[in-house]
């Protein structure tokens, strides 16, 4: 990965950043309870959105960039014009802050996440204030939520991936055995991966809830570290607490590369997104910004070519989980 | 007479007393006048026609007055437009070398040559200017003193004589003709003693006169003093006997010599001197005039002059007689003789006024005469003093002193008592003579307890209050038993002030603390949904050890899997979950559950969202709730633990022995007015949780969120009483309609109606609380001299009367059923027809 732009956000602590759906605009919300607008390719701040109290842990922007939701330290979900800064709606019912929030596809919905052990739906089209459902089948925080096409899924403090399975109407419960504190679904919708207290990030199927794969050399010990695939799920990355950026192979979970973000500074790198069609990623650690691409190909293949040896081992742990079946 | 020629002057004979005069030269012009100025005597003829006045010389030839009063205008040549040639235009040249110049024309081109001499509106001629005087009298002089000099007069000194600086006005020297002086006052002369007590009464400095009410600073007194010495060092000066010898003494002060300066202008000081000298000598008046300054004292308009209370309408006085001066007492003239004429227009007089003499003068006075009389009188009358004061006095500014405050006044407004309402009495407390019955059915003595921060802190857990000693723990335990009452009475229920003197305020509290929520079931139910799912019930420990046991081993069970890496079966699980069908739809899938209703009401999400902070508030209360309870346990009285209503149907005597308290028989069908539903969920909570934290423990986390429950809750108990039928004793009815409902099950049980005594059947169920009382062993001790409660024939007769009235409660409610099903029957058919 190469560091193509750093610049500072101004807002404090950046809790989150998050690319809007055709990667040309950035969303980032810090502990200054503000929300803010980038056009991150020439870092350009558009707008600052205020109206939490406290600060803003997560902010998503809808399909058509017009409207965009954000959860904070408030309790509060807010629903926020894009163009003019109103906030729409705010939805008040979380007994703790809420960690995530999150638009449906076609931003008639709102999840939200929080540690009171909920995750709330909101109808945004409905003058209801109440949401139209609560699952609360956490029996610990909800730390996070991502949206496939037919489900949701939640990770946990009590050490469980629900899986909501609106199609079906099932919900599959997965004991990981970690506090996990983020998840991500593929792009394949296959599997997901999840972030853990341990310090490791788990690759699930989604299907049968085995575990694929699993990537290491990272810390992530307190903080909840997000991750991120890339559009081809080939890779991984991930922030770190001791202030890195890191990057697998998805298929041999061989550590490509880990950059510092500064040399002096070990602050740990809490939040990054991927770019929705490119090979960017956002990265924010403390107040800054940065902005990496990915490198050519060339080194990469090489590294591939190294994976392939390791690929086996993995394949003897998959070997002994089908003879246990 | 002589004869008249020219060359002889007869007329100089005539004129100047019969003296032949050889007279020389040419006569003046007759026509000249003699009494224009003399100067031009002496100047000539030439001079004289400079300023001649009379002469009306104008015109182009010679004299011709033209408007002898009016003072018209010369126009034109003989008042005609044009000249002796005629009218001639102005000529108008132009040519190719020489342009014709463009004239602008002025106000003199259009004005004649009248108009430009003396009388003219642009008089041109050289005269002699206002300023410069051409006083006769002094020209007059001048002639008198030339005789004896006039050779030596040379031009220039007749000039200067001619043109002279005007000092005087007109007035002035009207006044210095008739003897006047500058420096003098015009009027007749007065004595100098008159003329010094006018002086005095003007001025303040002179020492004689000082009205003692003057206010004197110590050093005016000094300053007096020192005038007093210096007077006395002048006099010795001045005193005959005493010469002084070479060059006399420097006056010793500045002011010294302005004082003597005065006393030459003017003596005021030594007066027995000065009157002795000048006795008899009168001096003119005073120079200067007096003006009688009035002081204003109202807050009218300048030049004001408010109606004459006495004078309103024109009268000077309706009743009193007019009292005439003792000098004219004798002259009694009264009435209106001495009124106006018809002929006199002297219309601002009331005719009809009665007349005053006073109005009239029966002395010719002047009134210059006595002006001091005339000022005394003013100043009497305005109650000043017409002084020059000195700007000091008059500047000083009236410091009032501050008012002397009382001692025993206090800062800060305080209302009377009277204003204040009184301050509430203390609610009384309930007369002991009451029974359990109504202690218990008076559940808002005990619902007003009013928490202060302190007790609602302790009850809630929150420890951090308890470092402060709370001031007031008034807060009883929630079951205060009744002393016991020795006498079993039947007594109907109704709120205990009434037997007190009851003020306003006490009814009010009272209907409010009626109203003031209780904890109740649907709160109750709403916050056990919320808890449910989260906490175990302690009640069934086996079923919780099981489950316990079975979630540890299942737990230990995905530890293992997972640390053999074992993802996959071992650690999923699925289960059915309900999407909320909107969300399905938002969602673009379909609803996987299409034909099940889905659940989840607006009321439990309410509930929820109520409860979701109470909810963590709930788990840190625990600890405290559970010593309150304890010590309500310690009692020796065990609850028994409440059995199904169907149970009791199937045997209730034993039920009834065993637990000591009647079980009221529960009819299988409910009243329909109660919704069961609604309710259930309560009953098998009371099941489960047989430890029910307090009272106040609900109050402190409910207390103002339910009364509309509350209300419901009433509605329906008068919905109940609407009904004639007497009601079967129904347990749920009394759990619903009863305030106390967070006492032990075990009195809950026990308590049937507290609001429906107004029933006229009530005489069994009565009797039935009768045997109640006496059997109830909650709270305090029971008397010895009671029976003991046993099953004797008294119960069961009881309780068949009750199963009586449970069955004609049906039987009745049947009829209804059916009347309700007729009448609809008949509304149909008529419908139909």
């Amino acid at each position: 990965m190469q560091l193509e732009r750093k610049f500072p956000a101004a807002q404090g602590a950046i809790r989150c950043v998050r690319y809007n759906i055709d990667g040309n605009y950035c969303l980032t919300s810090g502990s200054d309870r503000t929300i803010k607008l980038w056009k991150p390719d020439s870092s350009l701040a558009i707008k600052t959105y205020t109206g939490h109290s406290q600060e803003v842990l997560d902010v998503h922007s809808s399909y058509d960039n017009s409207r965009l939701c954000s959860g904070g330290g408030d309790k509060r979900v807010l629903y926020i014009d894009v163009m003019s800064g109103k906030i729409m709606k705010k939805y008040q019912a979380h007994a703790g802050r809420v960690q995530a929030v999150r638009f449906n596809e076609e931003a008639s919905i709102i999840f939200s996440a929080s540690i009171d052990g909920t995750v709330k739906i909101w109808d945004i089209k409905s003058r209801e204030y109440d949401p139209i459902q609560v699952l609360d089948d956490a029996k610990d925080s909800v730390t996070s939520l991502s949206l496939g096409n037919n489900e949701l899924l939640t990770s946990s403090l009590d050490q469980r991936v629900r899986i909501y399975d609106i199609r079906y109407g099932k919900l599959y419960e997965d004991y990981i055995g970690h506090n996990l504190t983020y998840i991500n679904i593929s792009h394949d919708q296959q599997c997901f991966l999840v972030g853990t207290l341990s310090s490791q990030i788990m690759l699930f199927d989604k299907i049968n809830g085995k575990l694929l794969q699993t990537f290491v050399d990272y810390t992530n010990n307190t903080y909840m570290i997000e991750n991120a695939l890339s559009n081809d799920d080939q890779y991984i990355y991930s922030g770190s607490e001791n202030g890195r950026l890191i990057c697998w192979n998805l298929l041999t979970a061989k550590q490509i590369c880990s950059i510092e973000h500064e040399s002096d500074n070990r602050k740990s790198v809490n939040t990054l997104t991927h770019h929705p069609k490119e090979d960017k990623l956002l990265t924010a650690q403390e107040g800054n910004i940065y902005l990496w691409k990915k490198q050519d190909k060339i080194e990469e293949k090489e590294e591939i070519k190294k994976t392939f040896i390791n690929d086996k081992q993995i394949n003897t742990s998959k070997f002994v989980s089908g003879g246990f079946e | 007479m002589s004869s008249r020629y020219a060359g002889f002057g007869t007329r100089n004979d005539d004129n100047e007393s019969n003296e032949n005069f050889v007279t020389i030269g040419t006569h003046f012009d007759p026509a000249e006048p003699t009494n224009s100025t003399s100067i031009l005597a002496t100047l000539g003829r030439k001079a004289s026609k400079l300023v001649d006045l009379s002469s009306s010389n104008y015109g182009y030839d010679g004299k011709r007055f033209h408007g002898a009063f009016t003072g018209g205008f010369n126009a034109g040549f003989y008042n005609t437009v044009g000249s002796i040639e005629g009218w001639r235009p102005s000529e108008f040249k132009s040519s190719r070398t020489e342009r014709a110049g463009k004239r602008s024309y002025e106000p003199e081109d259009f004005m004649d040559k009248g108009d430009f001499s003396e009388h003219g509106i642009n008089p041109k001629q050289i005269k002699i200017r206002n300023i410069f005087d051409q006083n006769e009298s002094v020209t007059r002089s001048v002639i008198k003193q030339q005789p004896g000099a006039s050779n030596q007069r040379t031009n220039e000194d007749i000039l200067r004589d001619m043109i002279r600086v005007k000092t005087l006005s007109i007035g002035k020297k009207i006044l210095m003709s008739m003897g006047w002086k500058p420096g003098e006052g015009v009027g007749v002369k007065m004595s100098r003693k008159h003329r010094q007590k006018l002086k005095w009464s003007l001025t303040q400095e002179t020492p004689k006169d000082r009205p003692p009410s003057s206010p004197k600073s110590e050093e005016e007194q000094q300053q007096q003093q020192q005038q007093q010495q210096q007077q006395q060092q002048q006099q010795e000066e001045q005193t005959p006997g005493v010469k002084v010898y070479g060059v006399a003494m420097p006056p010793p002060s500045f002011q010294q010599t302005i004082k003597k300066t005065s006393r030459l202008d003017d003596d005021d000081d030594d007066d027995d001197y000065d009157d002795r000298l000048y006795a008899n000598i009168n001096l003119p008046p005073l120079d200067y005039e007096v003006h009688f300054q009035l002081q204003k004292r109202e807050h009218h308009g300048l030049g004001y002059k408010g109606l004459e209370s006495l004078n309103l309408f024109g009268h000077n006085n309706l009743f009193v007689q007019p009292s005439i001066e003792k000098q004219i007492s004798n002259v009694k003239i009264r009435g209106q003789a001495f009124g106006v004429g018809i002929e006199e227009d002297e219309d601002d007089k009331d005719l009809f006024a009665e007349d005053d003499l006073k109005q009239y003068d029966y002395e010719l006075t002047t009134a210059n005469d006595n002006t001091t009389d005339i000022m005394r009188q003013k100043t009497q009358e305005n109650n000043f003093v017409l002084k020059f004061a000195r700007y000091e006095s008059i500047s000083m500014s009236v410091v009032y002193p501050p008012p002397t405050i009382p001692i025993d006044f206090r800062i800060g407004h305080r209302f009377p008592k009277s204003a204040m309402p009184p301050p509430p009495p203390p609610p009384p407390p309930p007369p002991a003579s009451l029974s359990n019955e109504t202690s218990v059915n008076e559940p808002p003595k005990q619902i007003s307890i009013k928490h202060d921060a302190n007790t609602r802190g302790l009850l809630l857990g929150d420890l951090s209050f308890l470092s402060r000693p709370p001031p007031n723990m008034s807060v009883p335990p929630p079951n205060v038993s009744v002393p016991p009452s020795s006498k079993v009475e039947v007594t109907p229920v109704k709120p205990t002030t009434i037997s007190t003197p009851s003020l306003e305020w006490d009814v009010e509290k009272e209907r409010s603390s009626h109203t003031t929520p209780t904890p109740t079931n649907t709160a109750r139910t709403q916050f056990l949904d919320a808890i449910k799912n989260r906490f175990t019930s302690s009640s069934d420990r086996i079923e919780m050890t099981e489950r316990q046991s079975l979630e540890v081993a299942l737990e230990s069970d995905l530890k293992k899997a997972v640390s053999l890496n074992l993802y996959g079966d071992l650690t999923r699980s699925t289960s059915d979950w309900k999407p909320n069908p909107l969300l399905c739809k938002r969602m673009n899938i379909p609803n996987p559950y299409p034909d099940d209703a889905y659940n989840d009401s607006k009321e439990s999400k309410k509930s929820r969202r109520q409860l979701c902070s109470n909810l963590f508030e709930h788990l840190f209360t625990q600890s405290s709730t559970d010593s309150l309870t304890s010590s309500e346990q310690s009692s020796p009285i065990t609850i028994p633990p409440p059995s199904s209503s169907s149970s009791l149907i199937s045997n209730t005597n034993e039920t009834i022995i065993r637990s000591s308290t009647i079980t009221p028989v529960i009819p299988q069908v409910q009243p329909s007015s109660v919704p069961k539903s609604e309710f259930a969920p309560i009953e098998s909570f009371e099941q489960e949780n047989q430890e029910r934290p307090p009272l106040d423990f609900f109050s402190a986390i409910f207390d103002n969120q339910h009364s509309d429950d509350e209300n419901a809750d009433e509605q329906e108990v008068e919905e109940k009483k609407t009904d004639d039928v007497p009601k079967p004793i129904n347990p749920q009815s009394s759990i619903v309609s009863n305030p106390s409902i967070t006492k032990p099950l075990a009195s809950s049980s026990s308590i049937t109606y507290q609001s429906d005594h107004s029933d006229s059947s009530d005489s069994s169920i009565e009797e039935i609380e009768i045997s109640e009382k006496s059997s109830f062993v909650y709270g305090p001790a029971i008397p010895s001299n009671l029976p003991s409660r046993s099953k004797t024939d008294h119960d069961n007769s009881i309780w068949a009367k009750l199963a009586n009235t449970n069955a004609q409660y049906e039987e009745l409610k049947n009829k209804k059923k059916h009347k309700k099903k007729k009448k609809h029957h008949k509304k149909s058919k008529k419908h139909h027809h």
